[in-house]
């Protein structure tokens, strides 16, 4: 399956901070939705950013549609569709005359079908941008990145802070989108659960450096979570272990091959791994 | 399918955010314009030429101010825009007003000096030089401001930056009038050299806000 998006070696510092970006890899095939997870500050912003141009990175390429991005990519952005955390458009602007400025800007800016989402989204046209809620906001930002048929999204932190139902209301705009074998989806987030209904692949990422890039498949059949007493813990091979917490009465020990570990580990029981504890094992736990 | 123009697009985005300053503006311009016309009073005449060309680029100015307080500039960035044509936007939307207020103002004052003679003689005598003095100040002080404001240095400080820039400008612009009156110069040629600077100082700015703007992280 060819990658809608590739990223190799991906550096960035910042002289203002001890924060850093170290040699990112990973890739979006095309027909897929990546969920890129991480702790607030973990560097999925500072990813994205260099992905977009919108931060100068230090070093490392980033290919979309088979392309090198640069900042005169103007092509290769025509076809990618943004959406970032807050609102994005000037709050005196209303969606009639975000479409009309838009249009000039995206090439494929279909008015017809922008209009459609404000419906489906239950948008007024001619309200400015803001007297609107931040579900509303989030909601015209979907639309407006939907409405220039982009091959691929890309969002930092969409859908964080917005109520379920809204939330879910966009998620299926995703899903939908994606129904395209040659549109992808790029879907930065710290609510695991919404990459648990949408992603097909996770991206996890911690202090700057990806930590694992897997099919959520197999992350969801293949990781496993032991229970473990002190005792089991103590007697268990290090070497299986990805990393493990500790609690008062407890060891969660996160393992990735669960079957060869029930096998090995026949006393201890081993419950399947969400991401979200996947992620709470490798970020607060040890190894 | 509309071909695209993403200048055109910016300059769209940049009219409908200040659209509600520029009416109030507006109003203000055709009051003042009203009772010129109803006065003829060289008072107001002063004081219309100053709001009509002065407040349309200065309502610009503040609006780009306002742009940083949301992801605008970030989202513009990430769209099919290059980099130069985002800036080029910020000084097409300024020279834009200020010559659309001048426009406006030359609309006005002709009809004004139809029903008043009396306006005409002082028009004559004066429009020149106040009008290319409140032009002058306009864009010297766009050409200032927008480098420093691409930067964000201390976005929390425009108010400090914009009085700072106006005081600058409106010195230059009277620096250049004394120093024209000392080697007597005619005044045509000084208000004429006040737009050429400006100008000039506005396409400097240009190239300098360029460079910093191709290697900002946002």
């Amino acid at each position: 399956m060819n990658a809608i998006l590739e990223i190799q070696g991906l550096a960035k510092t910042y002289e203002s901070s001890d924060f850093r970006l170290n040699n990112i890899s990973f890739s979006v095939p095309s027909g897929a939705i990546m969920g890129f997870v991480g702790e607030n500050g973990a560097g999925k912003s500072t990813t994205i950013g260099c992905i977009l141009n919108t931060l100068i990175k230090d070093s490392g390429t980033v290919r979309i549609f088979g392309k090198e991005m640069t900042a005169d990519s103007t092509d290769i952005r025509d076809g990618i569709g943004v959406v970032y955390d807050t609102n994005c458009f000037p709050e005196h602007l209303t969606p009639v005359e975000i479409s009309s400025a838009m249009r000039l800007i995206y090439s494929k800016w279909d008015n017809g079908l922008f209009k459609e989402y404000l419906r489906k989204f239950k948008l007024p046209e001619k309200k400015k941008v803001k007297t609107f809620s931040r579900g509303m906001t989030m909601k015209l930002a979907v639309a407006a990145a939907l409405s220039h048929h982009p091959n691929l999204l890309v969002l930092d932190e969409a859908t964080s802070g917005l109520d379920p139902i809204v939330r879910d209301d966009i998620l299926d705009v995703f899903l939908e989108f994606v129904q395209d074998e040659n549109k992808s989806i790029l879907l930065s987030s710290h609510i695991t659960s919404d990459l648990e209904k949408v992603a097909d692949y996770i991206t996890f990422i911690h202090q700057g450096s990806i930590i694992f890039s897997e099919k959520k498949d197999v992350l969801k059949y293949n990781y496993g979570v032991m229970r473990c007493k002190s005792a089991q813990f103590a007697a268990m091979d290090k070497e299986d272990m990805l990393a493990y917490r500790k609690h008062d009465y407890q060891i969660d020990v996160l393992v990735a091959d669960k079957q060869a570990a029930s096998k090995k580990y026949r006393d201890i029981v081993i419950d399947n791994a969400s991401i979200e504890e996947i992620m709470l094992i490798l970020v607060k736990g040890e190894k | 399918m509309m071909k695209n123009n993403p200048t055109r697009g910016l300059l769209m985005y940049s009219f409908y955010s200040s659209k509600g300053n520029i009416g109030v503006a507006l109003l203000l311009i055709l009051a003042l314009g009203i009772t010129l016309l109803i006065t003829g009073s060289t008072t107001v005449y002063a004081f219309f030429t100053l709001v009509a060309i002065g407040i349309p680029p200065y309502i610009i100015m503040i609006k780009m101010g306002a742009k940083n307080q949301t992801q605008w500039e970030k989202f513009q960035i990430s769209m099919p825009l290059k980099r130069k044509n985002i800036v080029a936007s910020f000084y097409l939307s300024i020279v834009i007003a200020t010559f659309a207020g001048f426009l406006l103002c030359g609309v006005i004052l002709g009809i004004g000096l139809v029903f008043h003679e009396g306006l005409m003689e002082h028009v004559i005598k004066t429009a020149f030089g106040s009008v290319s003095y409140i032009i002058g100040i306009a864009l010297l002080m766009a050409g200032l401001l927008l480098p420093i404001g691409s930067t964000k240095f201390g976005e929390n400080k425009g108010e400090v930056f914009f009085t700072l820039c106006l005081g600058i400008a409106a010195g230059i612009v009277l620096l250049i009038q004394w120093a024209g009156g000392k080697v007597d110069i005619p005044p045509a040629i000084i208000s004429l050299s006040q737009i050429v600077i400006a100008l000039t100082a506005l396409v400097i700015s240009y190239y300098i806000t360029s460079k910093i703007y191709a290697k900002m992280d946002f």
